[in-house]
C-alpha cells in the first residue's frame, strides 16, 4: 500500500470515529427535499400527526380536516410532520497550499471525509465540488480516496470556481479551503448567500503558515504557481506578516459572522476532535451528536 | 587592578572580526510558501542579496563576544591588588643539641608566645627555621597548629656554631620590619633587632667529651664534670650486647677534664663505655671499636743500602705497611721510561746522567706536596727529562718538574724527576712527609677491611668505596663515597657486595666530643619579645574582588542574551494561533 492510499485510509478511520461523535448542524437550517427520514421545520405528509389548527390564508385546502368542519363549522387543518432529506453541498478548494504540508493534507482529506461520513449518517443528498479556478469539476464519493483526488489548481479565488458548479438552493454549503487566496470576503459570500443556504467555513491551518520562523535571506516558491521570490527577512518584516495574517483571517470571520456563516479555524498538527469540541461547536461548523 | 600581560588585548581586535562575521548574510535556502501575498514582496526583495545585512542579535552573536572578552580578560592576565596587615615572624631556633635538653617545655613556651602574638595583628606570617643554616626551614606559613606539628618533630642535634648567619637572613626574610626571634638555651650576645626567648635553666652535667684507641687495644677518655661542685662518679665497660664487664668511679672537682684510660676487652673488638644517666644524655655513651686500618705491601728496588736502611726505619714506624711483600701496593724503584711505571701506585725517580741544580721550588697548590718546605736541598736532574702528558707536575724548579702525578684509582703515581737514592734527599723530612702521604692516600684508595672511632654528626669520606653498591648500618649513606654518622652514638658498619654475599668493609663506633654542649650551666631563662605596632607591616596581594566581579558580569551578559530569546519568541508566537 502506498502512502497516499495509507494516509486516506488513516483519513477515513478518523472521519468515521468523528462521525460517532459529531454531526454536520443540519438543525440550523430547513430544507425543502421530501421523502428523507429527517424531521423538517414545516409540516409534510408523513404518518406523525403533528397539529390541529385554524385555516389561514395560503394553506393547502387538501389539509382541511372535514369531519372537523362538519361538526364545528369552521375550517379546521389536520397536520402531519413533514419528512425531508438535508441535502449538503462540499466545496473542497484543490488548490496546491491544501497539500503544502502532510499534516495539512491528512487534516483536508479528514475534513473531506467527515463531511462525507455525516452526510450519509443523516441520509443527506450530497454534493462535491473540487473547486479549481478553470477546472472545477463535481466528485464522487468514490473520487474522494486514492490518487483521483488531485491538488494541484492554483488559486486566485473561488468565485470563478463558484461559478462552474451547480449549488443547490438552500443546500448547506461546507466550503473546506485554507482561505489564503487575495480575494474579497464579501463578495464570495454573497456569492454563497444567493443560493439561499447557509455555509460554514471549515479552514485548514498549518504551523508553517502561522509561525513561518522565516530569517535572513530565503528564496520563497509559491506553492500555487511555483513562482521564486528572493527574500530577505527580519524582525520588522516578520512583525509585518504575522499582522498581516491576523487581519487578513479578522476580515473572513468578521464577515462569515455578518451573514451567519460558520466559520472554524483547524490547525494540522493538534488534535481534530479537540478542535471540534471547542472551535468547531462554538462556531456552529459541526454539532455534537445527541 | 594590574594588567601583566598587555598584548592580551589583541584579543579585542576580535571583536569587530566576530560582528563582521555575524553581518554576512547567511546563503539563502528554498522554502515553499502559501502565504506570499500577504507580504510586501517589493520591499523585502529590495534588503535582499547584499552582502552585508544588519547586524542581528543572536545567541551565538552573543557567545561569541563574551568568549572573545573572556579571552582577552584571560590573556591581559587582571589583578587586583589589596593591602593586607601582616606581622612578619621569623624564628631562629637554636640548633646545638644542648637544646634537646629543654626543648619539650620549650616548645609550649614559644607556641604560647607565637599564640599572644597572633592575637596583636589579624595576619601572622611565620618562617621557623634553625640556627644552622645547612638544615631545611622548619615551617613557613600562617597556621600555628601545623607549626607546633613541624616544631615537634624536629630535634636540635648540631653542635656548637654561630647563631648570627641565621638571624641576618631572617632579618632578611623579615624586610627588616618584623620580628625576628632567637629560641635559644643559654644568653648570647645578639644583634640589637633580635628579641631572645631563653628557655633554659642551668643543669649539672658530667660527660665524655673525647676519645681515642690505638690498634694495640689501648683507649683514652676524656671525662668533665659541668658542675660547680665536686662529684665523683662510676663509668661502666659493657660490652657490645649491653652486658657489663667492669665499673669504675672516678672523681672530679668542679670544672676539671679527666682522662680514663684502658684496653679493649680480651677477645672483645668493642665496647660501649658508659656514665650514669643524667639530662644530657648524648655524652654519656662511647661506643668504641679496635681501631685497624688497610694494610698497605711496600716494595723498594734499587736503592743503595744505607738509602733504604734508612727508608725502612722510617717506614716501620707507620702502622700496617709490610715490606717485601709479594702483591705490593706501592713500590720505590727507579725508572728509564715512562713504560716502565704500569699501573699500580708508587714513587718511581730517575737516575741517569744526572746533575745537582738547586734554586727555588715551587709547589703546585696539591694536597700530596702542601704545607711541606722543599727548600734547601741539592737536586741532582738527569740531562734528559721525561715528560709525559698523563702526569702534571707538582713541584718545579725553574723550569724543571721536580714531582710529576698522576692519579690513578689505586693510588698516586709519583715520578720523582730527580735523583731520589741519596741519603740527605730520601732521609730529609720534607720527603719522608710526601712519602707518608702517598702511602696514605694509597691505603685510602685500598679495598680492605678497616675500622675507626669518630665523632657523633660528621662526614667521613671512603675513597675506596667509590663506584661501590654499599649497605649501610647506623650510618647514612651521602653518595659516592661520602658518608654522616647519626647524631646520637652508637656503632656502625658499611658493606659492599662481593660474589652476591655482604661483605663488611668499614666498622666502627661514634662518640659525643663537644665539650662546650656538655656545659648546661650557662642555660638560663627569659622572654625578651615585646610586640611592637611598628613592627606590623603592610603587604600588598592579588585580591578576589575583580574576579567576583567578572563572574558577576559574565552572569549579566548571559541574562540579558536569554532575555533577548525569549523576547524574539514571543514574537514569533503573536501571529499564530498558538
Amino acid at each position: 500500500m502506498n502512502k497516499e492510499l495509507e494516509q486516506d485510509q488513516f483519513a477515513k478511520i478518523a472521519a468515521n470515529e468523528l462521525s460517532e461523535r459529531f454531526t454536520l448542524p443540519i438543525s440550523k437550517q430547513s430544507f425543502k427535499l421530501f421523502g428523507g427520514n429527517y424531521q423538517g421545520k414545516s409540516a409534510g405528509s408523513s404518518i406523525d400527526f403533528r397539529e390541529h389548527r385554524e385555516f389561514q390564508y395560503g394553506d393547502d385546502p387538501r389539509h382541511i380536516n372535514w369531519q372537523a368542519y362538519a361538526r364545528t363549522g369552521d375550517y379546521i387543518l389536520k397536520l402531519y410532520e413533514e419528512e425531508v432529506r438535508p441535502t449538503v453541498d462540499i466545496l473542497l478548494d484543490c488548490s496546491n497550499s491544501m497539500i503544502m504540508t502532510s499534516n495539512k493534507e491528512l487534516l483536508t482529506k479528514v475534513l473531506l471525509h467527515f463531511c462525507i461520513e455525516a452526510c450519509e449518517k443523516l441520509g443527506a443528498s450530497y454534493q462535491i465540488w473540487g473547486l479549481e479556478s478553470s477546472n472545477t469539476v463535481r466528485l464522487s464519493k468514490y473520487d474522494c480516496v486514492g490518487p483521483t483526488l488531485q491538488f494541484t489548481g492554483t488559486q486566485g479565488g473561488m468565485i470563478d470556481a463558484l461559478h462552474q458548479t451547480e449549488l443547490r438552493a438552500g443546500a448547506l454549503q461546507i466550503i473546506i479551503s485554507d482561505l489564503l487566496f487575495p480575494q474579497d470576503p464579501l463578495l464570495l459570500a454573497t456569492t454563497l448567500k444567493r443560493n439561499r443556504g447557509r455555509s460554514i467555513f471549515m479552514v485548514c491551518q498549518d504551523p508553517e503558515e502561522v509561525n513561518p520562523g522565516w530569517d535572513g535571506d530565503l528564496d520563497l516558491l509559491d506553492i500555487e504557481d511555483m513562482s521564486e521570490h528572493t527574500c530577505f527577512f527580519d524582525d520588522s518584516v516578520l512583525r509585518d506578516y504575522y499582522r498581516s495574517y491576523q487581519a487578513h483571517f479578522q476580515l473572513w470571520r468578521e464577515i462569515c459572522l455578518k451573514q451567519g456563516f460558520g466559520f472554524a479555524r483547524f490547525l494540522s498538527h493538534k488534535s481534530l476532535a479537540s478542535q471540534f469540541e471547542k472551535e468547531g461547536v462554538l462556531n456552529g461548523v459541526v454539532e455534537v451528536c445527541l | 587592578m594590574s594588567v601583566l600581560n598587555i598584548w592580551g588585548l589583541m584579543a579585542l581586535f576580535a571583536i569587530p572580526l566576530v560582528i563582521f562575521i555575524h553581518m554576512l548574510q547567511r546563503k539563502s535556502k528554498k522554502r515553499f510558501s502559501s502565504t506570499l501575498f500577504l507580504l510586501n514582496l517589493e520591499k523585502i526583495e529590495q534588503k535582499a542579496g547584499s552582502r552585508i545585512e544588519r547586524l542581528k542579535n543572536s545567541r551565538l552573536l552573543w557567545l561569541n563576544l563574551f568568549t572573545v572578552l573572556l579571552l582577552a580578560i584571560l590573556l591581559l592576565q587582571l589583578r587586583s591588588i589589596q593591602s593586607q596587615k601582616v606581622l612578619k615572624i621569623a624564628v631562629v631556633i637554636d640548633a646545638t643539641a644542648s637544646m634537646q635538653v629543654f626543648w619539650k617545655d620549650g616548645l609550649d613556651e614559644l607556641i604560647k608566645e607565637l599564640e599572644k602574638l597572633s592575637k596583636e595583628t589579624p595576619y601572622v606570617d611565620l618562617k621557623i627555621m634553625s640556627s644552622s643554616l645547612d638544615e631545611r626551614a622548619i615551617y613557613s606559613g600562617a597556621n600555628l597548629e601545623e607549626a607546633k606539628l613541624a616544631l615537634q618533630n624536629y630535634v636540635p642535634t648540631r653542635s656548637d656554631h654561630d647563631v648570627k648567619p641565621a638571624l641576618l637572613r631572617a632579618s632578611t626574610i623579615v624586610n627588616e620590619l618584623g620580628l625576628v626571634v632567637l629560641v635559644t638555651d643559654h644568653d648570647q650576645k645578639v644583634p640589637q633587632f633580635v628579641q631572645k626567648l631563653l628557655i633554659g635553666k642551668p643543669l649539672e652535667n658530667i660527660g665524655f667529651t673525647g676519645f681515642s684507641a690505638k690498634q694495640n687495644g689501648k683507649w683514652f677518655a676524656t671525662i668533665k664534670n659541668h658542675a660547680t661542685k665536686d662529684r665523683t662518679v662510676s663509668w661502666q665497660i659493657l660490652s657490645d650486647e649491653g652486658k657489663l664487664i667492669a665499673e669504675q668511679s672516678v672523681s672530679l672537682k668542679a670544672g676539671e677534664l679527666k682522662t680514663i684510660k684502658g684496653v679493649f676487652p680480651p677477645q672483645k673488638d668493642r665496647f660501649i663505655l658508659q656514665l650514669p644517666d643524667d639530662p644530657f644524655q648524648k655524652d654519656n655513651r662511647i661506643y668504641a671499636v679496635k681501631p685497624q686500618v688497610a694494610p698497605i705491601n711496600l716494595r723498594m728496588s734499587g736503592l743503595s743500602k744505607n738509602t733504604r736502611k734508612s727508608l725502612v726505619q722510617f717506614l716501620q714506624n707507620i702502622p700496617e705497611v709490610h715490606l717485601e711483600s709479594e702483591e705490593p701496593d706501592f713500590f720505590i724503584r727507579p725508572i728509564t721510561s715512562i713504560g716502565q711505571i704500569g699501573d699500580k701506585p708508587g714513587l718511581y725517580f730517575l737516575r741517569q746522567n744526572t746533575k745537582a741544580i738547586s734554586g727555588q721550588v715551587l709547589a703546585l697548590d696539591h694536597a700530596l706536596v702542601e704545607g711541606i718546605n722543599w727548600q734547601g736541598l741539592d737536586y741532582w736532574l738527569p740531562q734528559k727529562d721525561l715528560k709525559n702528558k698523563k702526569f702534571f707536575p707538582i713541584l718545579n724548579l725553574g723550569n724543571k718538574s721536580l714531582l710529576s702525578l698522576r692519579e690513578t684509582k689505586s693510588g698516586p703515581q709519583i715520578i720523582c724527576h730527580f735523583e731520589f737514592d741519596r741519603k740527605e734527599i730520601a732521609t730529609s723530612s720534607s720527603m719522608m712527609v710526601f712519602l707518608f702521604r702517598c702511602i696514605q692516600q694509597t691505603r685510602y684508595n685500598k679495598l680492605a677491611y678497616q675500622a675507626l672511632n669518630i665523632e657523633t654528626n660528621s662526614e667521613i669520606r671512603f675513597p675506596a668505596l667509590s663506584g661501590q653498591t654499599v649497605s649501610t648500618q647506623g650510618i647514612n649513606f651521602l653518595g659516592n663515597d661520602l658518608f654522616r654518622t647519626e647524631t646520637a652514638s652508637n656503632f656502625f658498619s658499611i658493606s659492599i657486595l662481593v660474589a652476591g654475599k655482604p661483605k663488611t668493609l668499614v666498622s666502627g663506633g661514634t662518640f659525643y666530643a663537644d665539650a662546650s654542649e656538655g656545659d648546661l650551666l650557662k642555660a638560663s631563662s627569659a622572654n625578651e619579645i615585646e610586640f611592637d605596632t611598628n613592627k606590623i607591616t603592610v603587604v600588598w596581594e592579588e585580591g578576589e574582588t575583580f574576579k567576583n566581579f567578572l563572574i558577576l558580569l559574565t552572569l549579566l551578559i548571559l541574562i540579558y542574551s536569554w532575555w533577548w530569546f525569549e523576547k524574539k519568541e514571543q514574537l514569533k508566537k503573536v501571529g499564530g494561533l498558538t
